[in-house]
């Protein structure tokens, strides 16, 4: 009967519109969620059965509709391209924030770089050329050799303790298990664990009844884009692949490779391997596989390049040559000699008593093949006894030369290395003092500085976009769910208005004839 | 959505105003080559100069201190022989008892040494004409006025120089043989012979006269090492007054990069707030805004 047949269509209405205001439910219930990707409610008419070919027969056949499926608007080419910038901006972010402890590291603008400490040493040189006899001018300039010695000792310090927060000491293989880089290489490896797994429930569950398990699929995979930059790709069965590189490191429900990471030498401190996941070796050096992320950028701040960035390796080396170089000139001028002519320190004559001059051997700074930025100190002999600091240069052909105590031309000699050409700053010939190579080393270090962060801010302007763009698409917008929300009130109220009016012309018809 | 752009804009507004208000406290808007590698590495320049440009002022001040100390010694010397040279000329021209002349060559021999202690006149513990012996004590005279020199030698090593300029150096000391000489010739040789004459009991007078030319020459000398030191202080002070100049420019270019403009810091500080008054009253509006829910 056909009042039977509208009651059933009405019915199933009612249930639809209840069955869709659910789902209206869930998406504003998950207004706040993360990564949440909004559901929509399809309907879809229901086939009609015709049993004859008339007009009656044809309305005897209509059959309501029914909700077809429950759609999600997750949009995989924009969530991809939102973990591609995501990967940049982090790998920017890491650097930028890392070049930035470079920079105050060699602070060389405030009164403690080491620009000052030259300052001070070569002042205590010009005040002690004024008063070479003068055991407090000498004392100064010990004190102020010192402190050269210890501000180059602090700076090799803090790039090295900086390098092994990141890649552990390369000389002590069992360090990089306690670096942030190995720690990455962990919880990167562990989410790809926890991809397989959730790709194998997904397929289990089936994809259109795992919205939830979806949802934490693209957290996961955005929390792993930060580390590096990966591919993922989207398989029909609902499960993704996750590439690095060449190397598909998921797929499917099984994670096939994983990442270590191993100490190298000295030029590549940090090297990342791939590995089988029973633990032998697939790649025994990815570095170039990985790029982009946190990963990456630590690497390429730990490890030589050829394209002229500046590593924390790559300043330690400059550090060193200039200590060496300082250290070696301020040494030969100590112990100059020259045919007859001579660097002279002060001694006691052993049978007057009185002040003379003695031929100088004791260096200022400790040797060293070469010295280093941790290994330049000051000679304790030195320390211990200021006189023997060569202030004169006399020629000892020349008679009575021991008594020229007052002579100043070595003292001055040493003073005036402050304006000899010693260092070269392209690896050729000499062309710069020793601040000139630090004020050109300081110059290009402010230079990737600044540009890095440049890079930064465009690249998190770019990934603050892309991700605003997909959860445009993605996410609940409130305006929207209240209007289904109404519309399926309506529909609702309708339906059962129908039902109520089938329901009354029923009960006419159960009465008909009374 | 536009709660995360909101907050956004705000923390860099923020951040802005935090970094106006750090250049306003501290005085200096370049604090790390980073911030502007071109300027920073200007600046580092400029403060290596300015470094050296005061070394060299100190030395200045310390060349004219000793060299002025000189100075005045030697017109105090000077005086001594002035008076030495009139005792001769009346010990020479008039006629003198033997006791009158035992006077005089009392004062002299009282003069003499007078001298020569002037003469080992020390300068912060360095006997100033001693050349580059100063240790040692350059004049030593015994009770018959004989002269021991134990300076160095006059073309000997005996310059004591500092750095006053890039590569410039200039000597602190004048040498005491140049002025006085040493044991055979100078004013000390010529002070004993006249000691001597004087003592004779024969009364040379022929040998009293002949000491009046070398005593005038001795005190040429002393004019004339005056005349040195003047012209040394001149080029002291030029070279100084060159320095100051390029310090005073180096200063104001230093000043130009590193140092906060407050006016121009102040104003921006107050843009900076007024923007972000503005976008968290905005970002209010925005948060509040109307959706269907307030309609149905």
């Amino acid at each position: 009967m056909t009042i039977g047949q509208t009651m059933n269509i009405s019915r199933e209405s009612m249930n639809n519109y209840q069955h869709a205001l659910a789902v209206v439910s869930q998406n504003i219930s998950n207004m706040n969620v993360d990564g949440y990707i909004k559901l929509r409610a399809d309907f879809a008419t229901n086939p009609t059965y015709s049993y004859g070919n008339n007009v009656y027969a044809n309305i005897r056949g209509l059959n309501g509709a029914h909700i077809s499926q429950i759609t999600s608007y997750a949009n995989n080419a924009a969530a991809n391209s939102a973990r591609e910038t995501n990967s940049n901006a982090q790998y920017y972010y890491t650097l930028d924030s890392l070049m930035s402890r470079l920079g105050e590291i060699t602070d060389e603008l405030g009164e403690n770089g080491l620009q000052a400490s030259f300052e001070e040493f070569f002042s205590a040189a010009q005040n002690l050329s004024a008063n070479p006899t003068d055991p407090s001018a000498r004392r100064i300039y010990i004190e102020s050799a010192q402190s050269v010695a210890m501000k180059f000792n602090s700076i090799a310090s803090s790039l090295d303790g900086l390098q092994e927060e990141l890649v552990g000491n390369w000389q002590q293989g069992a360090t990089i298990e306690n670096s942030e880089i190995y720690m990455s290489a962990q919880d990167f490896n562990q989410g790809l664990e926890r991809l397989a797994e959730l790709n194998k429930q997904i397929v289990i569950q089936g994809a259109d009844n795992s919205t939830g398990l979806i949802n934490e699929r693209e957290n996961l995979l955005n929390s792993l884009s930060a580390y590096v930059d990966i591919n993922v790709e989207y398989n029909k069965n609902g499960t993704v692949d996750v590439k690095m590189g060449d190397m598909k490191l998921v797929s499917g429900a099984q994670q096939q490779y994983r990442l270590n990471v191993t100490t190298g030498d000295a030029a590549t401190p940090a090297i990342v391997q791939v590995e089988n996941m029973d633990g032998t070796l697939v790649l025994s050096n990815a570095n170039s596989e990985v790029s982009g992320g946190q990963i990456g950028a630590i690497l390429d701040i730990v490890n030589t390049s050829d394209d002229g960035f500046i590593t924390i390796s790559g300043m330690r080396s400059k550090i060193d040559e200039l200590a060496n170089t300082f250290a070696q000139e301020v040494n030969d001028t100590q112990t100059y000699t020259n045919g007859t002519v001579g660097a002279m320190a002060l001694g006691t004559d052993p049978d007057t008593g009185e002040q003379i001059l003695v031929p100088s051997t004791e260096p200022i700074f400790n040797l060293g093949n070469p010295i280093t930025a941790d290994s330049i100190s000051v000679n304790q002999n030195v320390i211990d006894d200021p006189n023997l600091i060569a202030t004169a240069r006399v020629d000892t052909a020349v008679d009575g030369w021991e008594k020229n105590v007052g002579n100043t031309d070595n003292i001055v000699a040493t003073a005036q290395l402050r304006d000899k050409i010693t260092m070269s700053t392209f690896g050729g010939a000499d062309n710069v003092t020793f601040e000139g190579f630090l004020t050109y080393f300081a110059g290009q270090v402010g230079l990737q500085q600044s540009d890095i962060s440049g890079k930064f801010d465009s690249a998190n302007t770019l990934n603050e976009s892309q991700q605003t763009n997909l959860q445009s698409i993605t996410g609940v917008n409130l305006d929207e769910e209240l209007a289904d929300m109404i519309k399926y009130q309506r529909g609702y109220e309708a339906s059962a208005r129908v039902f109520n009016t089938a329901n009354e012309i029923y009960e006419l018809l159960v009465t008909l004839g009374e | 959505m536009t709660s995360n752009l909101m907050l956004t804009t705000m923390n860099k507004n923020l951040s802005n105003i935090y970094e106006t208000y750090e250049q306003i406290t501290s005085g200096k808007k370049l604090t790390s080559v980073g911030q502007n590698p071109s300027e920073g590495t200007k600046l580092m320049k400029y403060n290596k100069q300015l470094g050296q440009l005061d070394d060299w002022s100190k030395n200045i001040e310390t060349a004219k201190d000793e060299l002025g100390q000189s100075y005045d010694t030697l017109g105090l010397i000077q005086e001594n022989l002035q008076r030495i040279n009139e005792l001769t000329m009346q010990a020479a021209n008039s006629f003198n008892s033997s006791d009158s002349l035992e006077a005089i060559r009392s004062e002299v021999e009282q003069r003499t040494r007078t001298i020569a202690q002037l003469a080992n006149t020390k300068y912060q513990d360095k006997y100033i004409f001693a050349g580059s012996n100063t240790a040692t004590i350059p004049y030593a005279l015994d009770d018959d006025l004989n002269v021991t020199y134990s300076g160095t030698a006059q073309d000997g090593n005996w310059e004591r120089n500092i750095e006053i300029s890039e590569g410039v150096t200039m000597p602190l000391n004048i040498n005491g043989e140049e002025i006085f000489g040493d044991e055979t010739s100078g004013i000390f040789a010529t002070l004993k012979e006249l000691n001597d004459a004087l003592k004779d009991p024969d009364m040379d007078i022929k040998a009293i006269s002949d000491c009046l030319d070398p005593i005038q020459e001795g005190i040429k000398n002393i004019t004339s090492a005056q005349a040195v030191i003047s012209s040394r202080v001149q080029r002291l002070d030029a070279t100084g007054t060159i320095n100051d100049n390029v310090t005073l420019g180096l200063t104001q270019m230093k000043s130009n990069i590193e140092d906060t403009d407050m006016a121009e810091a102040a104003t921006q500080l107050a843009m900076y707030q007024t923007a972000l008054q503005a976008s968290l009253q905005a970002g209010a509006t925005i948060m509040q805004q109307a959706t269907l829910l307030n309609y149905i």
